[in-house]
């Protein structure tokens, strides 16, 4: 019983003592230096910079806090209503519309890349036409980068891809193969922006289709058996 | 007897397996079903929500009055037809039928956003503006009155799915015919980024008719294009040139197959007015690496030279395949035309050029009177954060907005926080234009 009294006082304690290390190491690491006479550096050279925009200051901006800049600083607080101290303190930094440094709690972009779309653009290429040639299925890859484009269309590769009735392969599932190396290269040319349709936003197979309207679309150009149309 | 019972027995036991897994497979399919429908359901109630929400913001909007009203309002109704248009294209129903409801979802959409844009320019709304502000306010309380009938019209029958396909397909049949079927702003917002080569990409170029505006010179005969071709793949044992097809897009181009030594077939696409080479892609294998990305940039910009493209200025490449893909930007007295671009694709085993793809530069490149930038380096660098430390010497550059307007802009490039930005100010203006992050791998560089 006293076992656990003592556990969980020490848990309360180290709860307690976290609570207000933590938010105050926290601040520290966003908590910014006061600036003065004889401060230099990047920060000052932005105070001077501020300070001419707004036609407090006329010296040079050097990143040098001298004379100058000190008169210009109180200028400015004595306009801003804050207490003519000469300094840039935190209200004075406010007032200039410093911002506070963020870049210690700034974790470097990991997440954008640009391979995300191949597999799934080959995959399309492959189920739809992997017995055309080469730039037959650089061309299909090229339509669907066409309509992510296009108004009519959905926005993202895999919005057009998966549109409801939009491809055949992708509507009885052939789309789920594994594509080939062929499949692979044609959908990276197509995403680094070759076009052999000519901004092409509809293609079809005449043998095969059945859909009238698609035969009322201007024709642009044709691939092995597919026509491309916009 | 004893046999033919077991018989009867088994025949029965096989019976009942078969009724228990085709009872199963049943309900599996209703639960299949059941989901689907719901899912379909969730996208249609909330096309309706979102269209609902479009009018009544457009509606606000003519008569808010304040800047910060404005914005609250127009950048929803972008955000609303962006989402509008997402769920309206998971619909089960052809999409042939819903592409004129797509299309002026988009409008509304790209017309928030420039709205959005231009309030947050201090440009007044113009005459203009209203006047498509009020005719985008009816059409959007139009489709929405369509679309309720559409629910009402499922509620009331208890509808399936098929029925939500036919009867969906009636409505917006309908309503595509009474939707506007004209261009209201052209702009070109991406609601999805993808990193591409610096203002390249799919992205880079107008899908919708524009004029070529860099394809001079006479029409030429398919003669003439053959020989274009052959001066074009100096260099390539051919054995045999002949015409596949017939270009129709924005620029008409003859379509050439080559069939070179060892049976590899290069694809090239030559326009008919001026004889200028559109694309060209060589489907060979490269399997090995022999020379430096360095190197690749040099033959690139050699083969350029010799194709008469002087003055062109390497920006960013990307490796994939041993290939290096090189894109060339145009420059002139020292500014970077982002908008002229022609890529280089060079294979990295014995520095053949084995594509390129000059759409973007034939499309733009046109005599242009830069101006005079009224603003130095250094007063357009006290435009930029002071959170982004600034790398090399700015340089200036012409780059396409969203509008396809071309500005003036110093192109600085800095770090924050382990991550490259490239910051355009405008150099008339002092307006920071753009900010682009670039992305560097052991496969090149690129831009989002």
């Amino acid at each position: 019983m006293k076992k656990a009294v003592l556990v969980l006082m020490m848990v309360l304690i180290l709860a307690f003592a976290f609570n207000i290390v933590y938010p105050l190491h926290f601040r520290r690491s966003v908590e910014t230096a006061t600036l003065y006479w004889g401060s230099t550096g990047e920060e000052v050279r932005e105070v001077q910079r501020r300070l001419k925009n707004w036609g407090y200051y006329d010296g040079a901006v050097d990143g040098i806090y001298g004379p100058k800049t000190f008169q210009a600083v109180k200028n400015f607080q004595a306009k801003h209503g804050i207490s003519t101290t000469g300094t840039v303190g935190p209200q004075t930094r406010a007032a200039l519309g410093l911002p506070e440094k963020a870049a210690d709690a700034y974790t470097p972009t990991r997440g954008v890349s640009s391979g995300d779309n191949v597999y799934l653009m080959a995959q399309a290429i492959y189920g739809e036409a992997r017995g055309e040639p080469y730039i037959g299925q650089v061309a299909v890859g090229a339509v669907i980068m066409n309509r992510v484009n296009h108004p009519s269309f959905p926005n993202t590769i895999a919005g057009v891809i998966f549109q409801p009735g939009a491809f055949t392969a992708v509507m009885d599932g052939q789309m789920f193969m594994q594509p080939d190396e062929t499949a692979l290269k044609a959908a990276r040319d197509a995403l680094n922006g070759w076009d052999p349709t000519g901004g092409a936003i509809y293609y079809y197979n005449p043998a095969k289709t059945t859909n009238r309207w698609i035969y009322s679309r201007p024709v642009v150009k044709v691939i092995g058996k597919h026509y491309f149309a916009k | 007897m004893d046999r033919q019972r077991a018989v009867t027995f088994v025949l029965l036991l096989a019976l009942v397996a078969v009724a228990v897994w085709g009872y199963d497979q049943y309900r599996q399919k209703n639960d299949y079903n059941v989901f689907l429908q719901n899912q379909y359901h969730r996208m249609f109630y909330e096309l309706i929500d979102h269209v609902e929400t479009i009018e009544a913001d457009l509606a606000k909007a003519m008569v808010a009055d304040s800047p910060q009203q404005n914005l609250v309002l127009y950048s929803d109704v972008w955000r609303q037809a962006f989402s509008a248009q997402e769920k309206l294209n998971q619909l089960p129903i052809s999409h042939l039928t819903l592409s004129n409801t797509s299309k002026f979802l988009t409008q509304v959409g790209d017309y928030g956003f420039s709205l959005t844009r231009k309030n947050a320019d201090g440009t007044p709304v113009s005459a203009d503006d209203w006047s498509n502000l009020a005719e985008l306010h009816n059409y959007a309380g139009y489709l929405a009155v369509e679309l309720q009938k559409l629910r009402s019209s499922i509620q009331e029958k208890n509808i399936s799915l098929g029925d939500l396909t036919r009867e969906g397909s009636y409505i917006f049949a309908r309503a595509s015919d009474n939707l506007p079927n004209r261009e209201f702003t052209r702009i070109e917002q991406e609601m999805v980024d993808y990193p591409t080569l610096i203002y390249d990409g799919p992205f880079s170029e107008h899908i919708q008719d524009i004029k070529p505006k860099g394809l001079v010179g006479d029409n030429i005969d398919y003669q003439r294009a053959e020989q274009v071709a052959r001066d074009f793949l100096k260099g390539v044992n051919i054995q045999s040139i002949k015409k596949i097809s017939n270009g129709n897009g924005d620029i008409k181009t003859y379509g050439l197959e080559v069939l070179a030594e060892g049976g590899n077939r290069i694809y090239i696409d030559i326009s008919r007015k001026g004889g200028h080479v559109v694309w060209m892609l060589n489907q060979r294998d490269v399997d090995s690496v022999n020379i430096s990305p360095t190197r690749a940039v040099e033959l690139a910009k050699k083969f350029l030279e010799q194709n008469g493209y002087k003055n062109m200025v390497s920006t960013y490449s990307m490796r994939y395949d041993n290939v290096s893909v090189i894109n060339f930007a145009y420059s002139e007295k020292d500014v970077v035309i982002y908008t002229d671009l022609i890529k280089v694709k060079v294979a990295l085993d014995n520095g053949e050029i084995v594509g390129y793809e000059a759409e973007g530069y034939l499309k733009a490149h046109h005599r242009r009177n830069l101006p005079e930038p009224k603003l130095t380096a250094d007063q357009a660098e006290e435009r930029i954060s002071m959170r982004l430390e600034i790398g090399r010497e700015p340089r200036l550059a012409l780059i396409p907005l969203e509008n396809k307007d071309e500005v003036l802009c110093y192109e600085f490039q800095g770090t924050f926080g382990g991550d490259d930005f490239l910051v355009y100010i405008n150099a008339l203006t002092g307006k920071e234009e753009r900010i682009l992050k670039l992305l560097r791998s052991e496969n090149g560089t690129l831009t989002i």
